[in-house]
């Protein structure tokens, strides 16, 4: 049933509309349940599915869909309902968490369009990890001798590294539509190399 | 797909009367408050006290006395009193090795990992304990509304893990009340801070006419934001009450709080600082005269005079101790404000590292945070104070009574789930990361903590032998790496997968927590599309049948509590309380002022002339209380009483001094 409402889903989603502007009352919340579980992030919020995303935007339809149901609206309602909305919330909640966050947002992208997931491809930019050695060894000598000025400088350094990445990340992003499976794999190796900048923001 | 949906109204069959009761359950102190069209407001006794002590005294007779009476018999009646039950709730003795030295009750194990409290032989759970002190908060509910109460939200700390939420959710099954919703506690007093400064609730369907301060902010159909003075505004709320700590992050718009992040230790709070001054004194008494005190009558005494003397280097810079120990032994000293300070600092850095997590966790910086609100009472020492402005930099808000401001937002969470505040939206977290032990026993994590509840993961398992037709599962929850070092929440037992050679079914697995921050498991077969069942065994708490069997069972004890039972316990605690007070005065009385004793032979006497007048046992039980409040003094002469003897059961001279 889902599988068809999704492939057949209108620009603008009638449920979505009335997620957003009305309480749910007596609608025929298995249908909607299905709705709201399988359907595409993006279409969920009324977003055009692209990684550039308007952030207010987002968490405003976000809160106005909570709003509308949340299970503290559904309080005194039947089982079948308080049920419904406990799942509901919980799917929107996981949707708005994936696109709220900039690295998900891209791997959702990436997962709809049929790409690998991390586990399934663990490439990396070529010179990435030789880069990743020689921070690491850097990071360490700085720790050691206690040379704050060395970490404050590479911690700037990865950090500008990862917004270089995120702009690779969304060029590739806003290609992937084109369907091609270089710029599926190359994005997966530029999601995968976001990790690596991470682990060491962590260290440092 | 055709949702039809009208503007119908959400609860159709609520009545007006429906008020679901906020209840703080406290380790310390426990209320109950209700809230309205004026705003939530605290049910008080007499007197005007709303704070119930969380405290019980049991009678060998079987009777059980909940409160302030309980509170001044407890060190007269060391073994039977109990106290900060609390910080037992859904834990297991070899979580209370710490815990132990300092009750004054016998705490036993019990099934599986949990505890029973023994008295005079009789084995109650920390749930059942509970549920006395929630029945005595929905009595005085029931007193102030003249009519039956059965709903409620009950507060929990934030760090509440998932048996210690189902641990108070069952204690408020087994109290009979209709647990709506466990809110925590920071949560509650934020909505309790963000609706008090602003204004009370909307009448029911009255319209949000409230100004906008940005309406070009609100489209796509969302409502309209409310005023807010600052909206968006970040606020900490400090939370350190009688036995926990918590901390949490929210974010307040309009009429929207959202929870950014919480951290906290469900093990750390006035009772530890309580139990320094009794760790201090234990150390001297025994290196200058060579003895250990510790009777649980000492226990107990030692617990009510260090409570005192922290709270009197609250107030000033010093305190004197002195404890007669018998045959000339005297233990002298002076406590000094810095002393207490530099004994309790430890515990004050434990929060602050719990403040500093919170803020990493929601990823913003001290000076991002615009209020600091202290909730719990231990938020009144002195140090705790300084200690929170110096780390985020501004003086705290402390407008609000931190006692009380709990069980008020408590109070408007009721209104809002009883459907009759709907402007009002609560987003919260999960506090603690939620996974399952995988092969090798690692802590494979499917939910991190901070993640806004409702939320829910998924998990696929097979089967390992052909033919195998369950498959179990223990369920963790924690931060740490290895599933040893986090905490077990239950075993779940998928039974009824269709046999299959191993490796080829396919079960799906749904971890639900609910806006109570509690887990729900729900697991399918995908090759045959079986449901399959699940038994659910709890680590450190009580299985389904059990809270039914308890619950059962207490049915027969709630018949006890009708009327003319009811009548019958008054008059004998009547004639108890009166001939103790007389033998209290006798021993004591030339201690009391000639106007105090004077007070109290003629509270005795109007007591006594009642219980022949009356038949109105609730008007019996408030003279009961009234009485009782006023033999506090008397009763404290008493405390000392007790210490008297330590030492090889000699007697001497004693005097306590705080």
């Amino acid at each position: 049933m889902t599988d068809v409402a999704l492939t057949a889903m209108p620009a603008k989603c009638n449920t979505c509309e009335m997620l957003a502007q009305a309480p749910l009352v007596c609608v025929d919340c298995h249908q909607l349940l299905a709705h709201v579980q399988g359907a595409d992030y993006f279409e969920l919020f009324g977003l055009p599915r692209r990684f550039d995303i308007d952030a207010s935007e987002l968490s405003r339809k976000y809160l106005a869909i909570s709003r509308n149901i949340h299970p503290d609206k559904f309080a005194s309602a039947g089982n079948e309902m308080q049920s419904f909305a406990l799942r509901a919330s919980a799917a929107i909640n996981k949707a708005f968490s994936v696109l709220a966050d900039a690295h998900q947002r891209a791997e959702y992208l990436l997962e709809r369009s049929g790409g690998k997931s991390a586990a399934e491809d663990k490439r990396v930019p070529q010179d990435l990890l030789a880069r990743v050695m020689m921070f690491r060894e850097e990071i360490e000598e700085a720790k050691a001798s206690g040379d704050r000025a060395a970490l404050d400088a590479m911690r700037g350094d990865v950090s500008a590294q990862k917004r270089r990445l995120h702009e690779v990340i969304a060029e590739l992003c806003a290609r992937i539509d084109g369907g091609e499976a270089s710029v599926k794999d190359e994005l997966r190796m530029q999601l995968n190399a976001v990790k690596y900048l991470d682990n060491l923001l962590a260290q440092l | 797909m055709k949702p039809a949906c009208g503007p119908a109204p959400l609860a159709k069959n609520m009545s007006e009367n429906d008020v679901i009761l906020g209840i703080d359950l406290g380790t310390t102190f426990s209320l109950v408050a209700y809230a309205d069209e004026a705003g939530p407001r605290v049910i008080r006794d007499d007197s005007g006290d709303g704070r119930v002590p969380s405290v019980l005294s049991f009678a060998p007779d079987g009777r059980v006395t909940i409160g302030w009476e309980a509170r001044r018999h407890a060190v007269e009646n060391p073994e039977h009193t109990v106290y900060s039950v609390k910080r037992l709730m859904g834990l297991g003795i070899a979580d209370l090795q710490k815990e132990m030295p300092f009750l004054a009750f016998r705490v036993v194990p019990g099934q599986r990992d949990t505890v029973k409290i023994d008295i005079n032989g009789e084995l109650l759970t920390p749930q059942e304990i509970s549920a006395l002190i929630l029945r005595e908060l929905r009595n005085r509910a029931e007193r102030h509304f003249g009519r039956q109460m059965n709903k409620a939200v009950i507060t929990v700390p934030a760090y509440f893990d998932d048996s210690q939420r189902q641990a108070t959710r069952d204690a408020g099954v087994l109290a009979g009340l209709e647990v709506v919703r466990i809110v925590n506690e920071p949560t509650a007093a934020a909505l309790a801070y963000g609706i008090g400064i602003r204004r009370p609730a909307a009448g029911k369907g009255a319209p949000m006419s409230l100004p906008v301060g940005d309406k070009s902010k609100c489209t796509g159909g969302a409502p309209a934001a409310s005023p807010g003075a600052a909206d968006g505004e970040v606020i900490a709320v400090y939370d350190l009450g009688g036995g926990t700590f918590d901390v949490s992050l929210l974010r307040l718009t309009g009429d929207l709080f959202e929870v950014l992040s919480t951290h906290g230790d469900t093990h750390l709070g006035g009772d530890d600082f309580d139990r320094c001054i009794i760790s201090m004194v234990r150390r001297e008494v025994s290196q200058q005269f060579g003895f250990n005190i510790d009777s649980p009558a000492t226990r107990q005494a030692l617990r009510t005079f260090s409570e005192e003397v922290k709270i009197r280097l609250g107030e000033q810079d010093r305190a004197t101790i002195e404890l007669d120990l018998g045959e000339g032994r005297r233990y002298a000293r002076t406590i000094s404000r810095g002393e207490f300070e530099a004994m309790i600092g430890g515990l004050v850095d434990r929060t602050i590292a719990s403040c500093r997590q919170a803020l990493a966790d929601a990823k913003l910086p001290p000076e991002a945070v615009a209020q600091v609100v202290l909730v719990g009472g231990s938020s009144r020492v002195p140090l705790v104070r300084r200690r929170v402005e110096a780390f985020f930099g501004r003086k705290p808000y402390m407008a609000l009574n931190p006692d009380e401001v709990v069980a008020l937002g408590a109070a408007v969470q009721g209104q809002i789930l009883s459907g009759r505040r709907t402007d009002a939206l609560l987003l919260d977290v999960t506090p603690l990361s939620l996974g399952i032990e995988t092969l090798g026993g690692a802590m494979g994590k499917l939910i991190l903590r901070n993640t806004r509840i409702p939320c829910q993961a998924s998990e696929m398992f097979t089967t390992f032998v052909d033919g195998q037709t369950s498959v179990k599962i223990n369920v963790l929850q924690g931060e740490r790496e290895l599933a040893a070092d986090c905490r077990s929440l239950a075993t779940f037992d998928l039974r009824g997968i269709p046999p299959m050679p191993a490796g080829i079914p396919k079960i799906e697995v749904q971890f639900l927590i609910d806006a109570n921050g509690i887990l729900n498991v729900s697991a399918r077969e995908l090759r045959s599309g079986v449901e399959t069942s699940i038994q659910v065994i709890p680590s450190h708490g009580l299985t389904r049948d059990e809270v039914k069997r308890i619950e059962e069972e207490s049915i027969r004890f709630a018949r006890q509590d009708m009327t003319a039972h009811r009548l019958i316990d008054l008059r004998n605690q009547v004639e108890f309380d009166t001939h103790k007070t007389e033998q209290a005065l006798a021993l004591h009385g030339h201690r009391l002022s000639p106007e105090q004793r004077t007070a109290l032979e003629e509270g005795i006497r109007v007591l006594r002339d009642l219980v022949k007048k009356t038949d109105d046992a609730d008007k019996l039980h408030r003279a009961l209380d009234e009485f009782g409040k006023a033999t506090l003094d008397l009763a404290n002469l008493a405390i000392t009483e007790a210490l008297r003897g330590e030492g090889g059961g000699r007697t001497g001279k004693e005097k306590v001094r705080t």
